[in-house]
């Protein structure tokens, strides 16, 4: 006696995409020019560095200040709200450092990115262990190290670190 | 000569910067016409409209980040697995995420989508992965827990004791290939 009530189906399509690229009858594997893909490569890899910086700027701006916000607000409704607003830039300013490969903030907002989804806001320690990441992100953009390459990287680093470690229990 | 441009793309990228990204990249590799939704909504509408067949005929397949913390591209990708339109239902989707742990990807690979794209994009994994759409489709699978492609990649043949509750008689296969 089968478990199931409905049917499980499987479902073998056309392929539309293969049909629509080479026509109904030719099933040649298809592939992308390299010249094609090299350029792709190095148009990604050609971001402006000022826009980038302004952008940066403005997104660790942003995230200070609602922090910031969050941390004077004693409503339980626009905490949750405003911890939601903090999550949404701390994955923006992930996106753009990955993007740019700013390998020290990609670590910091990994870190905050994942710290933020568990976050207890009746807890101090947790409310150190943000601003110990919203600080250090403040202090790498402010100072340029962006990346580990940088000769402060992991003095930063080792900060949150100590910070962290210090607060959890 | 391929001519990729006959492939119409929507994108849904709540992060402007990486959506202008991801859409010149697809410019360069020939790609036909991209649409940049930011937001579900919009996102929504065009796919729907868009096979209503007004201003893009029907698009051939989306790149959809997970959008994070609120997962909205979760949600958009469930909606299209769940809709009452079949091409909107099969459409081949690039789930992107900028977070690499695994219970991540395996939600998205639950969810239905066809393909995982963990960011930073390169050139390289995005050609990759449209590639894979296009020379490696999988049956799609419909059944009360589960909508999407087949979720094995390989056929392989198995030793042990068979433990499935599925016997042959709840299996119900639909071969959809000559009458396209």
């Amino acid at each position: 006696m089968s478990v199931y009530q409905h049917k499980v189906q499987i479902i073998y399509g056309a392929n539309k995409l293969k049909m629509k690229l080479l026509g109904r009858h030719n099933m040649q594997d298809v592939t992308f020019p390299p010249y094609a893909i090299r350029r792709a490569e190095r148009e990604l890899s050609n971001h402006d560095p000022f826009i980038i910086d302004q952008e940066m700027k403005s997104l660790v701006f942003s995230t200070i200040s609602i922090w910031s916000n969050l941390k004077e607000s004693r409503e339980k409704r626009k905490q949750t709200h405003v911890l939601m607003t903090l999550h949404t830039y701390t994955n923006r300013i992930l996106d753009l450092s990955l993007f740019c490969s700013f390998t020290l903030m990609t670590h910091f907002t990994q870190s905050l990115k994942i710290f933020l989804e568990h976050v207890d806001l009746d807890n101090p320690a947790h409310i150190v262990i943000i601003q110990a990441h919203v600080d250090v992100m403040d202090l790498a953009h402010q100072n340029k190290i962006l990346t580990f390459n940088a000769p402060q990287a992991q003095h930063l680093k080792h900060t949150l670190q100590r910070a962290i470690e210090q607060n959890s229990d | 000569m391929v001519q990729f441009d006959k492939l119409n793309i929507l994108i849904f990228e709540e992060y402007f910067l990486l959506s202008d990204a991801l859409s010149k990249m697809l410019e360069i590799l020939g790609m036909g016409r991209i649409y940049k939704a930011t937001t579900r909504s919009d996102a929504q509408n065009t796919l729907y409209r868009g096979f209503k067949g007004s201003h893009i005929s029907h698009f051939d397949f989306a790149i959809i980040d997970l959008a994070p913390p609120n997962n909205h591209g979760l949600d958009l990708l469930q909606w299209l697995r769940n809709h009452e339109n079949k091409d909107l239902r099969y459409l081949p989707v690039i789930l992107t995420t900028n977070d690499t742990r695994e219970k991540v990807v395996l939600t998205g690979r639950d969810f239905g989508a066809h393909e995982i794209l963990v960011k930073p994009y390169s050139a390289h994994n995005v050609s990759r992965r449209i590639l894979t759409l296009i020379n490696k489709p999988r049956p799609f699978i419909q059944s009360p827990d589960y909508k999407g492609p087949d979720r094995r990649r390989r056929a392989e043949t198995f030793e042990g004791k068979d433990r499935r509750k599925l016997s042959i008689n709840d299996i119900e296969i639909i071969d959809e290939r000559l009458s396209a």
